[in-house]
């Protein structure tokens, strides 16, 4: 059974992929991606539903434990990178958790996972960022996504690090 | 144990491919990185996704790659990948190359795209197909790498950066 919403398999679908791999920076993919019709999708599910935003972290997990050579650019990347686009306005501690993880995941197949996590994070730490540029409050997008509204959630990192398919699936 | 925890122990030990040396005309150095090939099977089915979009306004020359992006190929000649787009004004200005307008641009030139004042790609022109009146119709080919695929031939104005701002630049004197 498919524990996800449906809208998160759109981001490893081949126009998100195709998308990605046509960047040549991460800035630009990072544009590419704040685009696209599929990650903006995402985005209006999470604004109606904030909870979410934790089932996308664990859809980053998920991604990064299927199975992949180390000799080649890991096969889910570019989803894990749209995924962050989404995610990175997020204040919740799991989720910025996650990206502090990951901008120091130097391994060559994810290294542009680590590099789009580096981006997010610094540009989440560095801004006084009240919107994004993937919704906005009329759509519901930006209201669950702006890091100076309260969240509903609070878990701390420990818990979801001990058990995250308990705490998320139960 | 996660297998990302797993991945971040063994972060010293499995570095980035790597990188080159690698320095503008006047010495400065310029960040680059070389970074591993998409699988056979994404490989596959990304040059068939391409082929479908872009069929009738590029040609494919070269299979994707990682070593190098476009501005690896326009700068650095395939060796590596600059990834720090903020870079290429300073490689144009340290290495003598001056804006131009599209009635004068020459094979050889390049092109380099703008979104937002900021570079998103670039290549190198290969030839320039005249229209009539040749002095109002003049449409640059060029070659260019599109990020993580391979190498295409295309009209300047044609193919997935056409949104972009194409600007043109030579070294001539």
């Amino acid at each position: 059974m498919n524990r996800y919403p449906t809208e998160f398999e759109s981001l490893k679908s081949e126009e998100v992929f195709v998308q990605g791999m046509l960047a040549s920076d991460v800035v630009s993919l990072y544009r590419r991606f704040s685009r696209a019709e599929e990650i903006r999708n995402v985005a209006r599910v999470l604004g109606s539903n904030p909870p979410c935003l934790l089932y996308l972290c664990d859809f980053v997990l998920s991604l990064i434990d299927e199975p992949h050579s180390a000799g080649y650019r890991h096969p889910n990347d570019i989803a894990i990178c749209a995924a962050l686009v989404v995610l990175h306005p997020s204040p919740l501690s799991p989720v910025r958790h996650l990206f502090d993880r990951l901008r120091r995941l130097k391994r060559a197949p994810l290294v542009w996972v680590q590099r789009m996590a580096e981006y997010c994070d610094d540009g989440f730490a560095g801004s006084e960022r009240t919107s994004i540029t993937l919704g906005s409050t009329a759509d519901g997008v930006g209201l669950a996504l702006s890091p100076n509204v309260e969240s509903p959630i609070e878990w701390n990192d420990d818990e979801l690090q001990r058990n995250r398919h308990e705490l998320l699936y139960c | 144990m996660q297998e990302w925890d797993r991945m971040l122990e063994e972060q010293t030990v499995c570095g980035f491919p790597g990188s080159i040396a690698l320095s503008t005309q006047l010495g400065r150095d310029i960040p680059n990185e070389q970074v591993l090939d998409v699988d056979p099977s994404h490989e596959a089915r990304l040059r068939a996704a391409l082929q479908r979009k872009f069929a009738q306004v590029a040609d494919e020359r070269r299979h994707p790659s990682g070593v190098y992006n476009c501005h690896g190929l326009t700068f650095a000649n395939r060796r590596t990948a600059i990834h720090d787009a903020s870079y290429v004004p300073l490689i144009l200005a340290d290495d003598g190359y001056q804006k131009i307008k599209l009635a004068d641009v020459q094979p050889g030139d390049l092109v380099v795209y703008y979104e937002a004042n900021e570079p998103t790609h670039s290549g190198v022109v290969l030839r320039v197909i005249e229209g009539e009146p040749k002095a109002v119709i003049r449409s640059p080919e060029i070659m260019s790498k599109w990020g993580a695929a391979g190498e295409y031939v295309h009209r300047f104005n044609e193919g997935p950066y056409s949104d972009s701002v194409p600007t043109f630049w030579t070294d001539r004197p």
